[in-house]
């Protein structure tokens, strides 16, 4: 931009200095004094850094060119709004004073110079406006760029941390569940066994001698193993958690614990058969759920939030609502970029309305 | 093709609008009518000249001058101007001041004083007209006298025989507009200049009505289409200014000249200029605004262009104003073209008006292309 | 073949999402509804495919080709008929539909034999030399598709075409829109009116927010919800019908008596309406009423979007 303002002034100055030498080429020492002044003045002023020695500047090259327009040459005027616009911009104007800054010094200009004038200004104002617009639109091509790297930063973030979390867990869930299990199998079925061993031992010693006694003990063998075989079979049954304990309880979980912490009331309510619902499905389900509610906490200022828990014949809805201010346009952020990301995993589609209160709609398929 | 297309269905809708069309022939017609009419004796050639009375007095003491006034005022009486001699205590100047009188001379030693009427400046004019050619002459008979006194006499005689005091050089009176031939170019002007309003109509009734979203639709390029229009719009204008020509050519008999030809390039010149003004407004400026902006342009271009009144040349700010009227160029070029057959005049009227509209063409065109709809 | 590919497609005003991430196939000879509030979407879609708003993401197919590379040959082979009526009122019918058709490159004699068909087609033919300002609103509604036909485009999108017109005009459109469709048109059709949907789309997508929840033929989308219908006969309340042999017909799960009223559940798909009732005349019930409820299009957008389309 200022190398914009620079090019513009010295092409001013060039002009004015050729009309002037081929109009009355009476060569006025003082005019080349003025007209070298004028330069270092004006090149100075994108020396500086910060912004008051310019405005210093720009003010001072403004009333030396009126000066100079009135003592030494009218031309001089020419040169005026240049610094007008550079000072309105310096002030951060509005487009409507630009045009202002060019109209200002037109009652000084003299009769002869006005059309001549009225081009150069028009001319100037229209490189400023150029120039200005695209400083503008830089700025703020530059701004959404740090916003959006900020928001890249903040997602790998969370990603590497999720990732890390569900390694840790997985880890935890095994190394958990491979304790249970052989406590379990340590437990019962060790002592099954050892007990079934022990008989079917002494059934072997006995077979000879009192086969009577050896098929009992055989007997007994045989219907401890059973027992423990039906032992195994129980334990390894329940070794899969029920689905539904880790479902809508875990849902029920999370609404009163947020009731209790926050001003909120959460319900929550469920219809259709329940159990078709997915681990997989339920976990969706949870992290949406967790999201919206933490987004109409934040923004909602709502008092109650409810979620329900539907299940269609070929689709499972979850609706989060809330009472709140709600939102006339929603803009997508992070939060539902999340949970649409969450929900397109499985084949869903997420749907955020804001015309009544907030409500995030979760559509899963069902069968997935 | 299809610009033809475009451009014939733009001609066909405007002749449907017999509203617009009634008052794009009808206005410009009956204003040149009534103003042609009522104003002729502002562009009349001849005056009626009053009665003229001159008041004199004499100071000087010589009797050559009194002898040669006196031959003199003989010779204008005749010719029905009453010289009448101020009585002492007069003051002529007052008289002349009241209308009384058309205008006062004092006949001094050292020359003449004259104070013409401005009430009644024709008839004063031509006195003073008379007594410049009195002194003249009399200047000539008195060195005469003083350097050749026997060739004085003759001159003296010349004085007193020779009543050919104004010499009457007129101009060609057929080489001055009346004021049926400036009204009939002047509202032919105006009514091209009034294109700027279906100008303004081309893109936005399209939007209005809806159509813009079919002729989006279509396969046909945003360009085709700006072209059609304008080139449609173009000649339906054209239609109706070469109308009013010859409505005021054959009916009015106003003066076109003898290059209808190049006179009617400038007019084409001057519609374009004013459909692609209509066309660029109507994109600079959103909505019913653009209208309202047109309609105020039209009007003052058209006050200020000469439309309504003849206007001089000025130097003044209004002079500048007037300048920008493109009314005025066009109607400038189409004067000198018809009453100095300044041929070349025209063209840098015809570049101006073609360069502007290309301005404006390009304007709407590069905003039409940014623009996702019509 | 597929008419129609959309994929990925993404249109932002702003920070305001119309449409997101739309993915979309609609192939030869369907009858495609869209079906949404307003502001879901609908148009923004149906302006991008038909090139009236440029697209911030993804691609359109029209006929396999794309249009953003083959603008020209997509326009030619789509007509459209806009919400609001889109027409010349100081030109005669015949030169509106002349004057759209000769935009597409028609000329001479197939231009004037393709307007009056498209005329005649909207039963406008005895009305070529009149002026749509003196049309009724079904009349206009009629011009408008007759302009959009006339160059025999493969793919008609149809945006609300029955806008604020009496019912005899809207059954002749619907009846147009099908016999366009016999005759090999490929059918974009958006409604408010869930009916009108219901009878003539071959498929409908429920758009929401920019976004297409469910897309299917109207059987198909009605099962989301459930795939079975209730059936209430309300019966004299003297009469003791029997359950069991309620239960015995085909498609009925559960048979229960409430009071005087038998509440049956049946699968969806299965009309067995008539054997029930069959079955309880030979059993010698009097009926009082019959209700059947089934889902219609209007419960399956309120169940998945929990909103009216009419909100």
């Amino acid at each position: 931009m200022e190398l914009w303002i620079i090019g513009n002034k010295a092409g001013l100055l060039a002009y004015m200095i050729a009309v002037s030498f081929t109009l009355n080429s009476t060569d006025h020492p003082w005019f080349t004094l003025a007209c070298l002044l004028y330069v270092c003045l004006n090149i100075a002023i994108p020396i500086f850094k910060r912004s008051d020695p310019k405005v210093l500047l720009s003010v001072a090259s403004a009333v030396f060119t009126f000066i100079c327009a009135y003592l030494l040459n009218p031309a001089f005027i020419l040169l005026l709004p240049v610094n007008l616009y550079e000072l309105t911009w310096l002030f951060g104007g509005r487009k409507i004073s630009f045009a202002l800054a060019s109209l200002l010094p037109i009652p000084f200009v003299s009769s002869g110079l006005i059309p001549l004038y009225l081009l150069t200004t028009f001319l100037s104002l229209l490189l400023f406006g150029f120039g200005w617009q695209s400083t503008e639109k830089l700025h703020r091509a530059k701004t959404e760029q740090e916003k959006m790297r900020e928001e890249l930063h903040k997602l790998t973030r969370s990603l590497d941390d999720n990732n890390e979390y569900i390694r840790q867990s997985e880890h935890t869930i095994k190394l958990e569940e491979r304790s249970r299990l052989s406590q379990q199998i340590h437990d019962d079925i060790g002592h099954a066994m050892a007990g079934a061993l022990i008989q079917m031992e002494a059934s072997k010693r006995l077979l000879a001698t009192d086969p009577d006694k050896a098929a009992e003990l055989l007997h007994n063998a045989i219907s401890i193993s059973k027992e423990g075989l039906e032992r195994i079979r129980l334990t390894l049954k329940d070794l899969k958690p029920r689905s539904e304990e880790l479902g809508i309880n875990r849902l029920r979980l999370i609404a009163d614990e947020l009731s209790a912490k926050h001003t909120v009331r959460v319900t929550l309510s469920h219809e259709g058969n329940i159990d078709v619902i997915t681990p997989i499905q339920w976990k969706i389900i949870q992290g949406n759920a967790i999201e919206a509610i933490t987004n109409s906490l934040k923004y909602g200022k709502s008092s109650s939030i409810h979620i329900e828990v539907q299940v269609l014949n070929k689709f499972v809805k979850t609706v989060v609502t809330d009472n709140g201010i709600g939102a006339d346009k929603v803009v997508k952020g992070l939060g539902i970029i999340g949970m649409e990301e969450r929900a397109a995993s499985v084949g869903g589609t997420v749907i955020a309305d804001g015309t009544k209160g907030f409500s995030v709609t979760t559509l899963l398929p069902r069968g997935v | 093709m299809n610009i033809l297309n475009v451009a014939l269905k733009e001609i066909k809708s405007a002749t449907r609008e017999r509203r617009t069309l009634l008052f794009m022939l009808a206005f410009p017609i009956v204003l040149m009518l009534i103003l042609g009419t009522a104003l002729s004796n502002v562009f009349s050639g001849s005056a009626i000249v009053g009665e003229m009375q001159l008041l004199y007095k004499i100071t000087a003491n010589e009797p050559q001058l009194t002898q040669s006034w006196q031959s003199f005022s003989q010779e204008i009486e005749r010719q029905g101007i009453k010289i009448i001699p101020a009585e002492a205590g007069m003051n002529g100047q007052d008289l002349v001041k009241d209308g009384q009188y058309s205008a006062y001379v004092e006949l001094e030693s050292d020359g003449m004083k004259f104070y013409g009427s401005s009430k009644q400046s024709i008839e004063s004019n031509v006195l003073q007209g008379m007594l410049t050619a009195f002194a003249d002459r009399y200047n000539l008979a008195a060195s005469a006298i003083k350097s050749a006194p026997s060739e004085a006499k003759a001159v003296m005689e010349s004085i007193q025989s020779n009543d050919e005091f104004v010499n009457e050089t007129s101009l060609d009176p057929d080489k001055t507009p009346g004021a049926m031939d400036y009204y009939a170019i002047s509202m032919t002007t105006m009514i091209a200049l009034y294109s700027a309003l279906s100008g303004s109509f081309l893109f936005r009734s399209e939007r209005t009505r809806q159509t813009a979203i079919r002729l989006m639709a279509a396969p046909i390029s945003k360009g085709e289409l700006f072209a059609g229009k304008v080139i449609g719009c173009t000649i339906i204008n054209l239609l109706c200014v070469s109308i009013i020509i010859l409505v005021s050519k054959f009916a009015f008999h106003a003066n076109w000249g003898d290059h209808m030809g190049l006179v009617f390039l400038i007019l084409t010149a001057e519609v374009l200029l004013a459909v692609s003004l209509g066309l660029g407004v109507s994109y600079l400026v959103q909505g019913e605004k653009s209208r309202s902006v047109i309609m105020i342009f039209t009007q003052i271009a058209s006050f200020v262009g000469g439309a309504y009144f003849p206007v001089g040349d000025s130097d003044s700010i209004m002079g500048i104003v007037m300048n920008l009227s493109p009314l005025r160029w066009a109607n400038e070029a189409i004067m000198n073209l018809i009453y100095s057959d300044d041929v070349l005049g025209a063209w840098p009227t015809i570049g101006i008006n073609v360069a502007i509209a290309a301005a404006f063409l390009l304007i709407s065109a590069l905003i039409m292309r940014k623009r996702e709809a019509l | 073949m597929n008419v129609l590919e959309i994929r990925n497609l993404t249109k932002k005003f702003g920070d305001f999402i119309a449409v997101d991430n739309m993915s979309l196939n609609i192939r030869e000879g369907e009858i495609f509804g869209f079906l949404g509030s307003n502001g879901a979407g609908k148009s923004t879609t149906i302006n991008m495919i038909s090139s009236l708003l440029r697209s911030t993401k993804g691609d359109i197919e029209v006929l396999g080709r794309n249009i953003a590379t083959n603008g020209k040959f997509a326009k030619m082979n789509i007509g459209i008929v806009p919400q609001d009526i889109s027409i010349y009122e100081n030109m005669t019918s015949y030169e509106n539909v002349s004057f759209f058709a000769g935009l597409y490159g028609l000329r001479g004699n197939l231009l004037k034999e393709r307007t009056e068909e498209a005329l005649d087609f909207v039963g406008l033919g005895d009305k070529a030399k009149s002026f749509p300002k003196n049309f009724s609103g079904g009349m206009k509604r009629r011009l408008n598709i007759a302009c959009a036909i006339a160059h025999r485009p493969k793919l008609i999108i149809m945006d609300e075409p029955t806008v604020g017109i009496d019912p005899q005009s809207r059954n002749y459109i619907l009846n147009s829109v099908r016999k366009l469709n016999e005759m090999g048109c490929t059918i974009i059709y958006t409604s408010h009116y869930m009916e009108e949907v219901e009878e003539i789309c071959t498929r409908i997508a429920i758009v929401d927010h920019g976004k297409i929840i469910a897309d299917g033929t109207k059987e198909q989308l009605k099962a989301i919800i459930t795939d079975t219908k209730n059936i209430w006969i309300e019966i004299k309340a003297t009469d003791s019908p029997s359950i069991d042999s309620l239960k015995q017909i085909q498609g009925v799960i559960t048979a229960q008596l409430e009071d005087n009223t038998i509440k049956i559940n049946s699968k969806g798909e299965i009309n067995n309406l008539n054997r029930v009732i069959q079955q309880l005349i030979k059993d010698g019930i009097e009926i009082r009423s019959v209700e059947e409820q089934a889902p219609n299009l209007e419960t399956v957008f309120l169940t998945l979007t929990g909103r009216n389309l009419r909100d």
